[in-house]
């Protein structure tokens, strides 16, 4: 974690500030009148303060990002964002954090307090994506000045490709290899499920579909096990947009109760049924350099 | 108040402190219609219908235009009915955040205005008060430009409050260490002070009773300790009368006078503006030395008046030093003459008063005595009301209405005692004064005028008093002592505020380098710290700290019965044991507590359930339900007490 030097810019209510308060300064010495002086004094220390308040504002700030579980590129994700005020007796006001991906608001902040912001953010690439450089910054107090820092922490995040939405037939049976072996007569009811394109709906549990106002289907044992394998094939020219599908085609198969493998030329991962198998097919694809 | 609406509550709020420190500038009628626009905050704030932008540019360039054809308009008013004109009609539109920072602005504009005009400490207590609303105002419209100001309602006004207490602490220091230059370039861009009522170097003595019922202050004169008897502070010598007017025709000859005795009284005196050039100081000055606003001397004149070139029309301070006997024991044959002159039309009646009066072989004391106890008795009465005879003003009142003031009783005997051929001469000044023992000086207001005359004795000049003015005996009261106080400060911020220019600069830089310095002889500031009488008011200050300390206890006590239920809630479990940190929701403490205590997780559930539609919902102000917390919350303690009680045997 690092953190930048503290950078100042000045607003333009702050330009016309400044430029009043010199003004006055100069009315002041030309009339000699010390009430323009006292006027000029009391702006003088307000800017002053300002910078101090607007500093101590800043200080003793610490911070820790959360990303989602699974955050998919081009899509947005959720960033939650703890930020806590080391300070012991000083409030933080009106933080603002701004990264490319977007800029959230943390308005107050009690001393000795952690509290969390929320930031949609959305990364463009898969595989291992660093965290974005993060700028906190306020204009508080008066709005004549907005002081920040830079943040950079050495985080990254798993990027899975961008699901996207494809017919099951062709894209699973590229290689003609799905294997169905069903045999009627010797299947045990296992469990109620819910319909998912490529179903046979003769398996449609009529009475559930009427409950639930959904297609549920009826899962056997046995006889009803379903493997696929996923493959990429070499020599493909659009790879981005066959992972993409291949995610997607991860997703729903693992969610209709499939066991999944994946077979790339140089890694074969056999069916399985599983979190931690859909994790490792998600994490190959993400991490997939032809 | 909405936090939303704080940034033009106190846009409205600056404007109306502007209107007041400006309200002896304005006329009564732009006053009025001024106060009258206040009511178009109700439509910032409800209504929200504006005109548009076209008839509002036209109407403020028709007001601008009409302000240069009103009467008695100075530069500096027409600049003040344009500021206030572009106010008005800000307010007139809908008012977003630039136009706020628009209406602050001007509001600052119209401040600075005023001090050209009002330097009194009403104006500084007016600024801070204006400076902390309007840093409030600031403060919510950055807040609201960034997020909704409701949430952080209250911290953020304590911060603007902080802010600016520790902002005028700061400006303190400022003030003292800008630079100052001892000539000023423009003379405050042409604009000129405004002169008060007071003494001139012109007496009519049909019109001087104004000053009587002034109350205002003319000046205040430091002083090492009060005088037993009450003071003359003399001013203007006036030696020629002529048609019921006092005049001053002694030619202007420079002398520097010296004090024979030895009991010398200094004096530093704070002289308010007035229409006059003359400067006062105790009976008989003769040394003055102006201290600011530039530090020079003034030459005295050979009747020890003290007269600048022009009329005084800023707050000057000045140091005297006065003798008790007249210094200069000296009188001219052109002296001689001016204060033997008498209108011919009064000589012959005069005289025939005189000779029923007066032997003209009797010794000057003696003559004056004889007069001075004719004026006093009946039926000569002072009075200051009598009706307006035309004619002689000392005929009428010798001879006919023998009612009459300090100047008429003065002018009289000043005129008899020229008929009876002893040189004498009007004095026009001040009588008494306020004693202010917390500041040690003497307040003297304009209703304090006097006038006396002073008569050659021979040997020297010698003051006497035809009429005493009867002083006002005032009662202590409570309130005397915070008067007092408040005068005090009066003084001071004329001195250190008003005053401080170039020259105390450098005198406090050098102090204050003396200060640090390891010499042991250090000198303090000049006027001396206020003489407080701690024993005697002792019982203000027990009953002061009583009074904090109650109010401290009742804000704590209220501040524990409004705080917020969850957060007590919260309090008191971890009193008990529980671990809750500030992010946990209500029902997942439920679920915490269900593992260890069922009885009390079904308690706090239903606290929670009655809370959350309360906090969040349109339930806030049913008291019914916050009775029913308050209920539970006591359940609550009443179980988690008796929970302690029979877990303490096997812990």
């Amino acid at each position: 974690m690092r953190k930048s030097r503290f950078q100042v810019k000045i607003t333009k209510p702050g330009i016309f500030f400044v430029a009043l308060t010199i003004m006055l300064g100069v009315a002041a010495v030309n009339t000699g009148n010390n009430l323009i002086y006292l006027i000029a004094a009391l702006m003088l220390s307000l800017m002053a303060l300002s910078g101090l308040s607007s500093f101590l504002n800043l200080v003793g700030l610490d911070f820790k990002i959360e990303v989602p579980e699974e955050t998919y590129a081009s899509k947005q994700a959720l960033l939650t964002i703890w930020v806590k005020n080391k300070k012991p007796c000083i409030p933080s006001f009106l933080l603002g954090i701004n990264t490319p991906l977007g800029t959230t608001w943390l308005p107050y902040l009690p001393p000795k307090k952690t509290m969390s912001v929320y930031l949609w953010v959305s990364f463009p690439k898969r595989g291992w994506q660093k965290l974005p450089e993060m700028t906190i910054f306020s204009y508080f107090p008066l709005y004549f000045f907005s002081r920040g820092f830079k943040y950079f922490k050495d985080q990254t995040f798993l990027i899975y490709p961008k699901p996207l939405s494809c017919p099951l037939p062709s894209a699973i049976f590229h290689q003609g290899e799905r294997e169905q072996g069903r045999q009627k007569g010797r299947e045990e009811f296992r469990s109620l499920r819910e319909w998912v394109s490529g179903d046979d709906l003769r398996h449609v549990h009529w009475l559930a579909t009427a409950r639930l106002n959904k297609l549920v289907i009826k899962e056997y044992e046995g006889g009803g096990i379903k493997d696929v394998i996923l493959s990429i094939p070499s020599g493909i020219e659009d790879i981005e947009l066959h992972l993409s599908r291949l995610t997607y085609l991860t997703n729903t198969l693992f969610k209709a109760g499939y066991a999944v493998g994946l077979k790339t030329d140089s890694l074969y991962l056999p069916p399985k049924r599983g979190l931690q198998q859909r994790k490792n097919i998600l994490k190959t694809l993400a991490l997939y350099e032809g | 108040m909405k936090a939303k609406h704080i940034p033009i509550f106190s846009a409205y709020m600056g404007f109306l402190l502007a209107i007041l420190v400006l309200k002896e500038e304005l006329p009564l009628w732009f006053q009025g219609i001024c106060l009258i626009f206040f009511i178009t905050i109700l439509n910032h704030l409800q209504w929200r219908i504006y005109p548009s932008n076209l008839f509002l540019n036209f109407l403020a360039i028709a007001l601008i235009l009409l302000s240069f054809s009103l009467p008695h308009t100075d530069i500096f008013m027409l600049f003040l009915y344009v500021l206030f004109i572009l106010i008005l009609i800000k307010f007139l539109s809908p008012l977003k955040p630039r136009d706020l920072w628009q209406v602050y602005t001007l509001n600052l504009f119209l401040f600075s205005a005023a001090t050209f005009s009002n330097f009194n400490l009403s104006f500084g207590f007016i600024l801070i008060l204006f400076f902390w609303i309007t840093l409030i105002g600031i403060c919510f419209l950055t807040a609201q430009q960034v997020t909704e100001p409701a949430i952080l309602q209250r911290p953020l006004f304590y911060f603007a409050s902080c802010l600016s207490v520790t902002a005028v602490l700061v400006a303190v220091l400022f003030f003292v260490l800008l630079p100052r230059s001892p000539y000023t370039f423009f003379l405050g861009f042409g604009l000129s002070y405004k002169a008060k009522t007071g003494f001139t170097e012109d007496i009519d003595l049909n019109g001087i009773q104004e000053i009587r019922t002034d109350n205002s202050v003319a000046f205040r004169a430091i002083m090492s300790g009060p005088l037993k008897s009450p003071p003359y502070w003399r001013g203007m010598v006036y030696d020629t009368y002529q048609n019921g007017r006092w005049r001053i025709k002694l030619k202007p000859q420079k002398i520097k006078p010296s004090c024979p005795e030895s009991n010398i009284y200094h004096q530093t005196i704070f002289l308010e503006p007035y229409a006059g050039k003359t400067l006062f100081a105790l009976n008989y000055p003769f040394a003055i030395n102006i201290t600011a606003p530039r530090t020079f001397s003034v030459p005295s004149l050979p009747n020890l008046t003290f007269v600048l070139n022009r009329p005084i029309f800023q707050r000057i301070e000045y140091q005297a030093s006065s003798c008790p006997i007249f210094p200069v024991a000296h009188l001219s044959a052109q002296e001689k003459l001016l204060y033997l002159q008498m209108p011919p039309n009064l000589k012959g009646p005069l005289d025939k008063l005189l000779q029923h009066l007066v032997d003209k072989k009797d010794p000057p004391p003696v003559i004056v005595k004889k007069l001075v106890n004719f004026l006093q008795k009946p039926p000569f009465e002072s009075r200051f009301q009598i009706p307006k005879i035309e004619g002689e003003p000392v005929l009428m009142f010798l001879f006919k209405t023998h009612k009459g003031w300090c100047e008429h009783f003065a002018s009289a005997l000043t005129l008899l005692l020229r008929s009876a051929g002893i040189p004498a001469r009007f004095v026009g000044g001040y009588y008494g004064g306020t004693w202010n023992t917390t500041g040690n000086y003497y307040l003297v207001r304009q209703k304090d005028a006097h006038a006396w005359v002073e008569y050659w004795n021979g040997k020297n000049w010698e003051t006497i008093d035809p009429i005493l003015p009867t002083l006002e005996i005032k009662k202590t009261t409570y309130f005397s002592f915070f008067w007092k106080w408040l005068d005090y400060l009066r003084l001071r911020w004329y001195a250190y505020v008003i005053n401080y220019d170039f020259a105390k600069q450098k005198q406090l830089f050098y102090r204050l380098k003396h200060y640090f310095s390891p010499s042991k002889n250090k000198n303090y500031w000049q006027v001396k710290k206020p003489d407080f009488e701690w024993l005697r008011y002792k019982w203000v200050f027990f009953s002061a700290v009583c009074l904090g300390w109650m109010g401290f206890l009742i804000y704590f006590l209220f501040k524990q019965h409004k705080s917020h239920p969850f957060l007590c809630l919260c309090e008191l479990l971890r009193n008990y044991g529980y671990s809750i940190s500030p992010n946990q929701g209500g029902l997942e403490i439920v679920d915490m507590i269900n593992k260890k205590d069922p009885e009390l997780s079904y308690m706090v559930r239903r606290f929670v359930e009655i809370w959350y539609p309360m906090r969040y919902g349109r339930l806030i102000k049913d008291k019914t339900k916050t009775r029913h917390l308050k209920e539970l919350l006591k359940q609550i303690r009443i179980h988690l007490i008796k929970q302690k009680s029979i877990k303490k045997p096997y812990s």
